[in-house]
């Protein structure tokens, strides 16, 4: 009901040949100025300010008129049957010591099939890519960036940015933290 | 004075050195398996699928303080601070950065221009009540003409209402974003010292004095 409601104003707005804004609408000759006036009036007082707890903003309602989008997609939740089972590695094969053709062991074969799941679903690889490429408008980005504590230098940073660039680990390894990152990303999103 | 430096090494290598091996071993087994960057690793991953990012790190910071060279997780640390970082770029974090404001402050006065659009929309739903009640009254050949007169009045106040609510779902996903950058600047500030501690380690070397 509310919806047809919402549906028809918007309705007459284009049928009259306007534009959709709902503020031509609203700026119709018939509106009644003085009660324009009334509703924008209203502010807030400093006692209001003083009153308001800012960590309420979740408490603000949205009319029932309005359907409310939600914000994010919900094939991006982890459902029960994808949450890995933690796979605990041997330690004669994994110690602390790791040498490099036993590095690929560290991503589980349920981590390697959730990459996997990621990249069929929604993950491109080109996206997958990118955070693996570090181009220099990345470098460059970096240094902008708030990177470490305060108490680095600009020196620091260049050094610690042009090490970040030769961190690397196997394909695999490689691939599967680019994949879980970006999926992070996109859940945050 | 000699100068000697002090290398953290992880508590089970120490105890395995140092205590009577039965002991060593009672202890160790309890657990029943050994932790080793790997697991600790693949729970930063599970823990990351999970959205739970704090622990993600917190199980980053683990593998690392047992092998600061663990392949794997210095990747994905590398992953997760490139990841960030363009993050925040794309979806315009910069141009937040350019106001004189702190994330806290910008989230505050967001929040207070949503309140206030929220408290004028108080008064407007009495208004449109008044108004419906105005209409709605009377006689027959009264309602008609209120309605004729009014009805316009009716659908531009229920129109700023939409509006209104509009701007409050606006405000409520820029806060959103926001404090997504504030999370992102926090978690640059975390990973890119552990990547520091690790790559860069010298700063970091705690030196003890002996005379």
């Amino acid at each position: 009901m509310a919806e047809k409601r919402k549906g028809d104003l918007f309705n007459q707005d284009s049928k009259k040949g306007k534009s959709n804004s709902q503020v031509d609408f609203i700026k119709g000759e018939l509106f009644d100025k003085e009660l324009e006036e009334r509703i924008n009036s209203v502010e807030l007082s400093e006692e209001d300010f003083n009153s308001i707890d800012f960590d309420d903003i979740d408490d603000i309602e949205i009319s029932d008129d309005i359907e409310i989008e939600n914000d994010y997609d919900s094939s991006y939740l982890v459902s029960e049957d994808k949450k890995p089972s933690v796979e605990v590695l041997n330690r004669k094969t994994l110690s602390t010591k790791i040498e490099d053709k036993k590095v690929s062991k560290a991503v589980s074969k349920e981590a390697t099939k959730m990459v996997k799941d990621f990249i069929k679903e929604d993950l491109p690889i080109h996206e997958v890519r990118s955070i693996l490429e570090v181009t220099q408008q990345d470098k460059d980005l970096l240094m902008s960036f708030p990177l470490g504590d305060k108490s680095m230098s600009f020196n620091d940073k260049k050094e610690l940015v042009k090490k970040l660039e030769e961190i690397n680990s196997t394909d695999e390894v490689n691939i599967a933290n680019a994949s879980f990152v970006l999926n992070w990303l996109k859940k945050r999103s | 004075m000699d100068k000697e430096k002090n290398k953290i090494q992880p508590i089970n290598s120490i105890l395995e050195r140092v205590i009577d091996f039965d002991l060593y071993e009672k202890y160790r087994r309890n657990l029943g398996f050994s932790i080793t960057p790997d697991y600790l690793y693949q729970w930063a991953l599970i823990s990351l699928s999970e959205d739970n990012s704090d622990k993600a790190i917190s199980f980053i910071i683990s593998a690392l303080d047992i092998d600061r060279k663990h392949s794997p997780t210095l990747h994905l640390l590398k992953s997760l601070i490139i990841g960030i970082s363009k993050d925040f770029y794309e979806n315009g974090g910069s141009k937040y950065k350019q106001t004189n404001e702190t994330f806290s402050q910008l989230v505050s006065s967001i929040k207070k221009k949503a309140l206030i659009i929220k408290k004028r929309n108080e008064q407007l739903k009495l208004e449109i009540t008044g108004l419906e009640n105005n209409i709605n009254s009377g006689l027959a050949l009264l309602k008609f003409v209120r309605k004729f007169q009014k009805e316009k009045d009716l659908i531009a106040l229920k129109n700023i209402l939409i509006e209104n609510n509009y701007k409050i779902d606006n405000y409520k996903k820029e806060i959103k974003k926001i404090r997504r950058f504030q999370k992102n600047e926090e978690y640059s500030k975390i990973l890119g010292t552990i990547l520091e501690i690790c790559v860069m380690p010298k700063k970091y070397v705690i030196t003890t004095t002996k005379d």
